[in-house]
């Protein structure tokens, strides 16, 4: 019944062919006049509806023909009329051709070859009442040039049916012999295939899927409506861009866009794109609860987590449980592995764009949902015809559940978080749309500390803010311009001892303009380029005592300011079908800048306090030091046949931002640094190779296949035990060594049909060594040796199981082996204690990792008109209840060294969620 | 931070049990050699031992023999060390360092020699004082809570911008079985003999094995104001009877603050993300031939002060303290004594495994009264030695 309320909009609008426009002479006539004048003339009768002749014109020379035929030739020439004549009757036909002798009566019984002509047959058109679209036959052309057996083209543009905002992206196909395409940002396709019979098929990420019918004579134009999926449908939803995979020269990239997210089960019921995308190939997270990702041996720090453009310094609520990204908010997200495109750069081994979504401007909804840990809610709408607006929020109820727990230590303790996102948009014209977006979230964390080196308070918070405009300078010239700022702190409290309270604040800072230019300049080439810079400002740490009892002197680690320029250009060429080329190049430029008091060191010793010699210093914006240099981006596509291709990849990639994270996961105290006179930027030279093959048919099967090497400069390690929340001389821990990953990336996804998703089987590697003339900056003997963060076999792959459109089942996978570990292979006495002594740095390894998440999707009625849609969502995290282990550590306790492992989700977690939508 | 993966995690997620003991297999053992050295300024024989680290799974470390260690002070002054048992050596004489000299310490074993930096030695520094309070603190693993007397020490250095410091702490404190052994199995004559010495009361000494330092560094007074020592749990408690606390308080270099530091995160580890890459710290002594082949231990020079405090229980009773002697809950009379013939033990002396003669199972002197030995018996817990400055 839903496909009734569908309204379909078909034209068989002006042909495309020049033909059809032919300027109409002076000495034009009303097509109506005309046949009046051509009764009289031959004494005949014409028939014909009124609706197909209003509006003609014909050229009064057509009269001047002396036969009737010729007369009605001229007539109809360039028009979609046809005619017959019997005896004195002449009959007008609109868009039909009458065959006097059928086809089947020519038939010669010993070919079949001319099945085609039945179509001439059959060229009937079909009722439209009470059928559905999908019955219908729609002509699309000129009946009149149709030539059998010959190619034609459909254009058309594509929109959404109620907004009819265009719709980008749709992938637009027949299937034999499979021949596809996709909209362009305006919904705009075209489309060439064998005329005659044809069934096109139109596949999108947000609509519902649907086909037409259609009967192509010649070049022609249809449009079609599609309808978005207004409900939740829990189903993996065919990529509207799968073919890109083969087509686009891109490599390396995913996009997850908010459907995803009803496919894979969520933790606590807490949707999460950042999560979601632990779930397809190539990336990989250490354990439960660990924030950060790492992205083909990437460390956690070298991923670039962009909101509508400007960074995210930290992507975690709670400790790396859930992302800061509320999904109602959000639109999709490209993650990029590999050729990175030239217009992002700053950091190594990923970029996470991440886009909010435009808000609606039909009228006001609202949606949210009721979980567990946290309840959001999203109003959205239009303010007037130009100007629409999108807010929303997420919070936790822990602090009432820590409350609740009476006579018990955790009594006073507190955990919350909050998020709000809202933004502005502003249709100022058809050429210029400005936005803005902002941003907040806080996190905050009260504890009860009793021993030493224990943290008692701890808060952070985020904040964004991006204004950005839009402007059409011509069809052929696309301008975007952006101002962003972005703001993350945190506190740390400290108040064990009374004597030593204190509490540190921290914060990074980064304002940034950029201008990004897309041009057009012909078919087969189009740039891309712009410049980005952006003002980085840290303060590595700010220290003040904490009550009155506190003897602590205030203390500061110097400020950190930094300039990072970048301009870029890239070009896509595409000489044939056959060949793409996307060769980009970045130009990074990063001036360390004053007021700073550089530490010297003894020339050629270790940097330690010992060798500590005194300080240079650098006056307010003066260049302490300058680090630059060229970043090519080079992808590539050959394709093998229709729906395979080859693409082989390039891409340097520098970073001057440092998390200074002293363990193998991120937390949220891990303390942003700029490059400086003492510590080098990173730099990646990623080389790639990939294979991608679809198979049509009945149902699509998407394959690939994805090698990688990186090789990675000045890859950030430390000294054993090393300082690194509260350090002036943060060099005296830091170790800079030569890094190398590589790997292979499989991966098979079935998009359509009942039954759906993906596999993926990762293998990858990811080491670094750290050797050097003094004894103290080596580790491992000056070998290779791998990151805390290597995980050489990684499977994860989701299967969606759609039992009725109201109902569906998830089944969520994951191994991954386990993340090495430094183990105590002895122990040694000193000093009355036992002390441990360690195995070289990562030598062993956790045990493997898997895990089995169920979840269940029960949607409310599919009624469009119904006030509220609502879903019920269910899932199981861990169905197997096996114990991962997240750590194993060693303690010496009464002089004993005893094991402990921390595993997070040890049993099944079962989460209910509400979600709703008016 | 640890704490909050610890509490805040379990409880938001429902989550019991996060941290459990983990049967690990030990890894194949590499074996180093130890340098346990100090120098200070008491007039003492000093020591220094020398051992190799050993096994996760062993229990003693293997002493190092037949080396030659020296130990120079700046100026001219050498002290040979000698090695008076396995893997010990000594000055021959008392010796006592200056405050302000530096030191060093050579070893030479058989393979190779090692060399300390030169160490200045530090000022001591008197303890102002050392207090115990009655409160009430968390278990530290599982969240239960106990009570019991936490002591403290302040102190306070006028003569330098800021100290630092490490603490030994040695606890001595009486042992009374409840049912103490009055009598003596004599096998030849078959028969029970009285005891001349009484093993009812005994004085354990127990030092502390853990590593204590702590810096005033960054503060506006270089004081040292509840820096927490032990916990004395009242449950179990060894406060039961007479207690004492002995403090010795190092005053040691930046370098050493900086080593013991690292060594105790090395040997801590909460699971969580607060924890820091393990792996080897280097100290001040060096191989000189191959200075990238680990050492392990550090050479100490450090000024010393010790104070020693005696408590009773009483002191704290105003305030709540109710300590509960184990001795007392797990020697219950009723359950483990015994009533048996002399005969039986002529018999079968294997019936006194484990037991003692508690007392004659008067009117009848041929039977005794057996209980076991950890009731009747102090000395298995400490020496009948008083120390000599209780007094």
């Amino acid at each position: 019944m839903k496909y009734t309320l569908f309204i379909w909009i078909i034209f068989f609008a002006k042909p495309l062919l020049a033909q059809i426009e032919a300027p109409i002479e002076k000495d034009s006539i009303n097509m109506l006049d005309c046949i009046q004048a051509i009764e009289r003339k031959f004494e005949v009768q014409v028939k014909y509806k009124t609706s197909w002749v209003e509006g003609l014109k014909v050229s009064k020379k057509a009269l001047d023909t002396p036969t009737l035929n010729k007369t009605m030739q001229a007539v109809t020439n360039g028009t979609k009329l046809s005619f017959h004549q019997i005896d004195n009757e002449v009959f007008l036909f609109h868009n039909t051709i009458i065959i006097l002798n059928p086809a089947f009566a020519q038939r010669n019984p010993t070919s079949h070859q001319k099945v085609v002509d039945d179509i001439v047959l059959f060229n009937r058109e079909t009722p439209t009442e009470g059928n559905t679209v999908h019955n219908q036959l729609f002509k699309v052309g000129n009946v009149k040039n149709y030539q059998r057996g010959q190619k034609n083209t459909v254009v058309g543009y594509i929109k959404e049916k109620d907004s009819k905002e265009p719709v980008e992206g749709v992938f637009v196909f027949i299937q034999k012999p499979l021949i596809g395409t996709s909209t362009d940002a305006n919904g705009f396709y075209t489309l060439t295939i064998p005329n005659g019979p044809q069934t096109l098929e139109f596949q999108s990420v947000n609509m519902t899927n649907t086909s037409r019918k259609i009967m192509l004579y010649s070049d022609g134009k249809l449009d079609v409506d599609m309808e978005v999926d207004v409900i939740a449908l829990n189903t993996v939803v065919v990529r509207a861009d799968r073919e890109e995979n083969v087509t686009s020269t891109q490599m390396g990239m995913t996009k997850i866009d908010t459907k995803t997210l009803e496919v894979v089960p969520a933790l606590l019921g807490e949707k999460d794109l950042v999560k979601v995308a632990t779930t397809t190939a190539g990336v990989q997270n250490i354990g439960e609860g660990s924030a950060g990702l790492n992205i083909r041996g990437g460390k956690a720090d070298q991923n670039l987590f962009l909101l509508d453009g400007t960074t995210v310094y930290n992507t975690n609520h709670f400790f790396g449980f859930f992302s800061v990204f509320n999904s109602d908010a959000l639109s999709g997200m490209n993650l990029y592995k590999s050729g990175i495109p030239a217009e992002f750069g700053g950091r190594l081994s990923s970029v996470f764009d991440i886009k909010t979504k435009d808000p609606e401007t039909e009228k006001i909804s609202v949606n949210g949902g009721i979980g567990v840990v946290t309840s959001r809610l999203m109003v959205e709408g239009p303010i007037n015809k130009k100007l629409s607006f999108m807010v929303g929020g997420r919070a936790t109820y822990s602090d009432l559940v820590l409350n609740l727990l009476k006579d018990s230590p955790l009594k006073n303790n507190k955990a919350s978080f909050y998020d709000l996102v809202g933004k502005m948009k502003y249709a100022i014209n058809k050429n210029n749309t400005l936005t803005a977006t902002g941003y907040y979230s806080k996190d905050n964390f009260q504890i009860q500390s009793d021993t030493l080196l224990d943290y008692s308070n701890f808060s952070y918070s985020n904040a964004l803010a991006n204004l950005n405009w839009k402007h059409t300078f011509n069809n052929n010239l696309f301008a975007d311009f952006q101002v962003s700022w972005s703001d993350y702190q945190y506190g740390i409290g400290y108040d064990v001892l009374p004597t030593q309270a204190f509490d540190i604040n921290y914060s990074v800072n980064e304002t940034r303009v950029a201008a990004k230019f897309d041009h057009y300049i012909q078919e087969k080439l189009s740039l891309k380029y712009g410049v980005e810079a952006r003002m980085i400002r840290v303060n590595p740490g700010d220290k003040a005592p904490l009550g009155s009892a506190s003897l602590l002197v205030p203390d500061k680690i110097q400020d950190e300011k930094g300039l990072d320029a970048a301009p870029y250009i890239a070009a896509n060429f595409s000489p044939s079908q056959k060949v793409s080329f996307d060769l980009g190049l970045r130009y990074s430029l990063f001036y360390v800048l004053g007021p700073s008091e550089v530490s010297q060191y003894q020339p050629g010793a270790a940097k330690n306090e010992n060798t500590f010699i005194g300080t240079q210093s650098f006056g307010d914006n003066e260049v302490v030091k300058t680090y630059h240099g060229p970043e090519i981006r080079f992808t590539s596509r050959l394709s093998v046949s229709d729906n395979s291709s080859i693409k082989l990849g390039y891409s340097k990639t520098r970073q001057n931002t440092h998390l200074i994270m002293n363990a193998a996961s991120v937390a949220p105290t891990d303390i942003w640094r700029l490059s400086s006179a003492h510590i080098q930027p990173q730099v990646a030279d990623q080389f790639s190779l990939g294979w991608y093959k679809n198979f049509y048919g009945a149902k699509v099967w998407e394959t690939s296949a994805e090698l990688y090497y990186k090789d990675i400069q000045n890859l950030m390690d430390f000294k054993t035990g090393a300082e690194t929340q509260f350090n002036n001389r943060i060099e005296t821990g830091v170790l800079q060594g030569q890094g190398r990953a590589y790997g292979l990336e499989l991966s098979v996804k079935k998009s359509s049909g009942w039954l759906t998703g993906w596999f993926n089987y990762t293998y990858s590697r990811s080491e670094i060594q750290l050797d050097s003339e003094h004894p103290e900056e080596v580790v491992n003997g000056g070998k290779y040796y791998p990151t805390g963060y290597d995980k050489p076999h990684f499977i994860n792959s989701i299967t969606n199981y759609k039992f009725t459109r109201r109902f569906s089942f998830t089944l969520n996978l994951v191994y991954g082996t386990g993340v090495p570990i430094t183990y105590p292979e002895g122990k040694w006495s000193f000093k009355s204690s036992e002390n441990l002594l360690y195995s070289d740095r990562n030598e062993y390894r956790l045990p493997d990792y898997f895990r089995m998440d169920i979840g269940f999707n029960i949607e409310g009625s599919h009624k469009k008109k119904k006030l509220a849609h609502s879903s019920w969502n269910f899932s199981i995290y861990n169905v197997l209840g096996r114990d991962n282990i997240y750590s194993i550590f060693f303690k010496v306790e009464q002089g004993q060294v005893n094991a402990y492992k921390m595993s997070v989700f040890s049993y099944p977690v079962p989460t209910i969620t509400y979600n709703f939508k008016f | 931070m640890k704490k909050i993966l610890l509490y805040v995690l379990p409880i938001v997620f429902f989550c019991g049990s996060c941290i459990e003991p983990y049967d690990f297999e030990v890894p194949s053992t590499t074996q180093l050699l130890v340098i346990d050295a100090s120098f200070t300024n008491e007039l003492k024989v000093q020591e220094v031992y020398l051992s190799l680290s050993y096994g996760l799974d062993a229990s003693e470390p293997q002493p190092v023999s037949g080396a030659s260690v020296v130990i120079r002070e700046e100026g001219g002054r050498v002290f040979n060390l000698v090695e008076i048992m396995a893997g010990t050596y000594q000055t021959p004489d008392p010796v006592a360092g200056t405050v302000g000299l530096q030191y060093q310490l050579e070893v030479t074993t058989e393979n190779a020699t090692y060399a300390s930096g030169f160490e200045t030695m530090q000022a001591p520094v008197p303890i102002e004082s050392i207090y115990g309070r009655y409160t009430t603190k968390a278990s530290n693993s599982d969240g239960s809570v106990a009570n019991g007397i936490q002591f403290f020490v302040d102190t306070k250095n006028e003569q330098s911008a800021y100290s630092n410091y490490r603490y030994a702490i040695e606890e001595d404190y009486e042992v009374r079985v409840p049912y103490p052994s009055l009598y003596e199995y004599a096998p030849n004559d078959q028969w029970y003999i009285k005891r001349e010495e009484s093993i009812a009361i005994c004085y354990q000494n127990r030092p502390s094995n853990e590593i204590r330092v702590v810096t005033t560094s960054g503060l506006s007074a270089n004081r040292i104001e509840q820096y927490a020592l032990v916990f004395v749990e009242e449950y179990n408690s060894p406060l039961n009877y007479k207690y004492s606390l002995t403090l010795r308080q190092f005053s040691i270099s930046d370098q050493a603050y900086q080593y013991y530091k690292l060594l105790k995160q090395n040997n801590e580890s909460s699971g969580g993300f607060a924890d820091k890459q393990k792996g080897f710290i280097a100290g001040n002594i060096t191989n000189i031939e191959d200075p990238s082949a680990p050492v392990l231990g550090y050479f100490e020079v450090a000024g010393v002060t010790e104070r020693y405090e005696i408590y009773l229980p009483t002191q704290w009773q105003a305030d709540g303290f109710s300590p509960v002697d184990p001795l007392n809950r797990s020697c219950n009379y009723n359950v483990e004594a015994d009533t048996i013939p002399m005969t039986d033990i002529n018999s079968n002396p294997a019936l006194l495994n484990g037991k003692n003669i508690y007392q004659l199972a008067f009117p009848f002197t041929n039977q005794v009264i057996l209980m076991p030995i950890n009731c009747t018996d102090c000395t298995i817990y400490g020496s009948l030695t008083k120390p000599d400055f209780w007094n």
